[in-house]
């Protein structure tokens, strides 16, 4: 209760625009996490010739291997039949309803209960934007945390150590190039000969055996005597540049060649492997500015060792411009899926998201409910992103007119 | 100002060539498996070191090496980097990962291929599944079958005895020796780099015609798209962003901040789609319907563009439209705040102080300091604007890049979607490297050598 207090009392401090943008990102996330109660063209509860069942739940259990998918019960033949509000499930099929089945007509039909209308198989728009908004949040949250963990490794590793301050003798430079060549090939051939648990023991082995030997070498980087820096923000820096220099939507376009139709988990691993870059810059940049400060010269001098003053002194000072970064990139990420959908390269054909929806009004335009409600939903979660991202930036206060 | 342009150059020109090597290489692992899987091939079938240098019809020469160097390990053959038959090479794969030498597999192969022709000639169909087996133990329990009548012919024992010698042969190290090759130019990327520089990019598989001429007829759809598009976003970027600079406290002010946040949140294709139900269609009011409906779009490219422009003019309204409006919105804030930026350093102030009119500072004074991020930016923005066409051209059906690539990917005709690919790129690149020139022209101090 107090902790509910607390945050309705932060909630109320803020400006309206915020607060509303808030509710709406809550409201979405609560409709992602309860889609299938929402949702469901089978019944939460029913009785079954004397026994009550819950055929909506039924489905994590079998995901999760606890029952056995081939003993479902006919549900049909059940009494006292609790329905979802939306008695149909994203994929559903509805054959009385097939063939774009406009709102008015909807309402009209007392029977029906399509809401936001069908499209031309049949398929219940409002119960697709609510399996929509759960891909939504799963695809902007995964491909955004998927994105940030190296990317803001790499940027505050290149941030600190800029291009002059990671000291090796050249043997050490020697051993290392050499020892990441034989242990990258040893893998290679390691993971191409065996099969099985064996080749991810092996492989795990050589993870470990590169920490150890790298951890050797690597002793007392900022020895003085040790005479040539490693121009990592330069190596990096480039990698960087040669992420950016292809337009994002072509570059997706063309890796989704090779996996036509991709699963969800490749879908946001190659959303992934498109954002990682901005994460390093913001995490560069952010670093680049801390550590010319006094608390970070000072912390060096009186020797706190490279990792604790990375974590401890300057990510606490720079987590909140990474935080903004992140918010923005979800919904980039959001409106890449939805754009890929959009121009029909998007996931398998079953998933009904906000993008497949939007695909389908683009290719029968009469149906404008087909555009009009994906898009929407998009449109408000794209802009109460934006407006909490605007909320943070300006906590330093408004500013004079002349 | 000439060491700033020497050093962007020297980070451009490695960029362009990873970037055409990464197009080369997608390009390279679906054709090769095309042509793995291609009927010439198959039968051409695994023997020998670069046995036959035929250059197939369609595809890139698959018996040169990918790279001027290649390292693999020291058991694999030479020919296992060309592309013949598909199982058959996991096969000879497979026996060499359990470290079967490759000079007796290939005798046993030759030993095998005989012996089957001769099986075959004599009508005997007991050994088919011989050719799926891929150890030597497998092997002897397959040549178990044969019949005694076969077993005393002298293919027969030397079968038997290559088989010998491959179990004899097993050495497992040889797997862990990596072996450097080089090949100098004679390699696919440097074949291809050549063509694609003397201006041959290639055919299309679907009407056969160059794709360097298809690629053409789309790109200058895209790029006027995209040039009237960038005009028109950093005219209006500034002209907004300076009215509301100058009122930005006053009610009208806030509106437009407002409707500028609005706008920058509303995707590109939704945006689209909403003007197209809305002016393009008859499904909200038929006195709305003032612009022709998008997919009746047919290009004659006999036609010059200007011509195009005059007949087609109508039908482009609304995709310049909604290519600009997200774009303006993004650059007329960042331009706003930078302008408010600039306001509060001191020789803003001292033209205040002077007496000079806001208006007049901010042409005078403001304009220039405030353009630089716009500037920077417009290195971003060309990608974004490219990246962003894609999905209005497929939804207007215009004839652009966008559009030829997804039609591409539908049709698997790998050459142009690579080639946009690889363009795209060098669009990006030579775009970042203009606006950085075009920053230190405008700002002196960006040249100055370092401390």
């Amino acid at each position: 209760m107090k902790v509910i207090t607390k945050y309705w009392h932060w909630l109320k401090s803020k400006s309206k625009t915020f607060q509303i943008s808030f509710l709406i990102v809550l409201i979405s996330i609560i409709i992602a996490m309860l889609a299938d109660v929402l949702a469901n063209d089978k019944p939460l509860l029913c009785n079954c010739s004397g026994t009550w069942r819950w055929p909506a739940f039924r489905q994590y259990a079998e995901n999760l291997n606890l029952l056995d998918p081939t003993h479902a019960f006919d549900y049909v033949s059940c009494t006292h039949r609790f329905m979802p509000p939306i008695p149909y499930a994203a994929s559903s099929i509805d054959p009385s309803a097939s063939g774009y089945l406009s709102p008015q007509i909807a309402w009209s039909a007392s029977s029906n209960k399509h809401w936001l209308g069908t499209d031309a198989l049949g398929r219940d728009i409002l119960a697709g934007l609510i399996h929509g908004t759960r891909y939504a949040w799963v695809i902007g949250l995964l491909s955004t945390m998927l994105a940030a963990i190296p990317g803001i490794f790499i940027g505050m590793a290149i941030g600190y150590w800029k291009n002059n301050r990671l000291k090796l003798s050249i043997l050490q430079i020697i051993l290392f190039i050499l020892l990441s060549f034989v242990l990258m090939y040893e893998g290679f051939v390691l993971s191409v000969i065996t099969t099985g648990p064996l080749k991810w023991a092996l492989i795990l082995g050589l993870f470990l055996l590169t920490y150890i030997l790298g951890r050797l070498i690597s002793r007392k980087t900022n020895d003085i005597s040790k005479k040539y820096a490693i121009p990592v923000d330069g190596i990096a820096m480039r990698f960087i540049d040669y992420f950016e220099s292809f337009p994002r939507l072509f570059l997706l376009m063309a890796l989704l060649v090779f996996l036509a139709r991709p699963s969800m988990g490749l879908m946001i691993l190659l959303i992934a492997i498109i954002r990682w870059p901005l994460f390093a810059q913001v995490a560069r940049s952010e670093t680049l500015r801390e550590s010319t400060l006094n608390y970070v010269l000072s912390s060096e001098n009186i020797g706190i060792p490279w990792y604790k003053i990375l974590t401890r002194h300057i990510w606490p000072n720079i987590k909140s411009a990474l935080f903004i970064t992140a918010l923005f990139s979800m919904s980039t990420a959001i409106l890449l899926e939805a754009s890929l959908s959009f121009i029909g390269l998007g996931l398998k054909l079953e998933r009904v998201t906000w993008g497949s929806i939007l695909n389908e009004g683009r290719q029968y335009l009469p149906g404008w409910w087909l555009s009009i409600f994906p898009g929407m939903a998009i449109f408000l979660l794209l802009i109460s992103l934006h407006w909490i991202l605007a909320e943070k930036d300006q906590s330093d206060g408004p500013r004079e007119g002349w | 100002m000439k060491r700033l342009i020497f050093s962007r150059l020297s980070i451009a020109i490695p960029l362009l060539l990873a970037v055409s090597f990464t197009a080369f290489v997608l390009k390279d692992i679906l054709q090769s498996e095309e042509a793995g899987s291609s009927e010439e091939i198959q039968n051409r079938g695994a023997g020998g070191r670069h046995s036959e240098s035929r250059q197939l019809s369609n595809f890139e020469d698959y018996t040169l090496p990918l790279f001027y160097f290649s390292i693999r390990p020291l058991a694999y053959p030479d020919t296992l980097s060309t592309p013949f038959n598909k199982i058959q090479k996991q096969r000879i794969k497979n026996f060499i990962h359990r470290g079967i030498g490759w000079e007796e597999l290939e005798v046993y192969l030759n030993n095998e291929k005989s012996f089957l022709d001769q099986l075959q000639l004599k009508g005997i169909t007991v050994l088919e599944n011989i050719s799926m087996s891929d150890t030597p133990i497998e092997l002897r329990s397959d040549l178990e079958n044969v019949p005694d009548s076969i077993r005393g012919s002298s293919e027969f024992r030397t079968l038997e005895k290559s088989i010998q010698d491959m179990e004899r042969s097993v050495n497992h190290v040889t797997m862990f020796i990596p072996s450097f090759h080089w090949h100098g130019a004679s390699n696919r990327y440097h074949q291809w780099l050549k063509r694609i520089i003397s201006g041959d990019w290639g055919n299309s598989r679907v009407d056969y015609r160059p794709s360097w001429i298809k690629i053409k007829e789309a790109i200058t759809w895209t790029l006027s798209i995209n040039l009237i598009s960038l005009i028109l976003v950093f005219g209006l970027a500034i002209v907004i962003g300076e009215w509301l600079f100058l009122h930005h406290l006053r009610a009208g002010g806030k509106w437009v901040e407002t409707i500028l946040f609005f706008i920058y949140s509303i995707p590109r294709f939704f945006l689209a789609m909403l003007l197209i139900q809305f002016f393009a269609s008859d499904t909200i009011h038929p006195g709305l319907h003032i612009f022709p409906s998008p997919g009746f779009f047919d290009s004659d490219p006999s036609a010059s563009i200007v011509t195009q422009w005059f007949r087609y003019g109508t039908q482009l309204i609304l995709p310049v439209i909604s290519i600009v409006l997200p774009s303006m919105a993004y650059l007329t804030r960042i331009y706003a705040n930078k302008l408010l930026d600039e306001k509060s350093k001191p020789y803003a102030f001292l033209a205040w102080s002077r007496g000079d009119k806001p208006g007049f500072i901010t042409r005078k004074h403001l304009r220039r300091n405030a353009l630089m991020p716009l500037v920077a930016l417009l290195g971003m923005e060309i990608p974004a604007l490219i990246g962003g066409s894609v999905v209005i051209e497929v939804l207007f059906n215009l004839p652009g890049m966008g559009r030829l690539m997804l039609q591409s990917i539908v049709m698997q005709d790998w050459v142009i979607v690579f080639n946009i690919l690889l363009l795209t790129g060098i669009f990006t690149i030579v775009g970042k490297l203009i606006s950085d020139i075009l920053y230190s022209v405008l700002d002196p101090r960006v040249s100055w050598p370092k401390q």
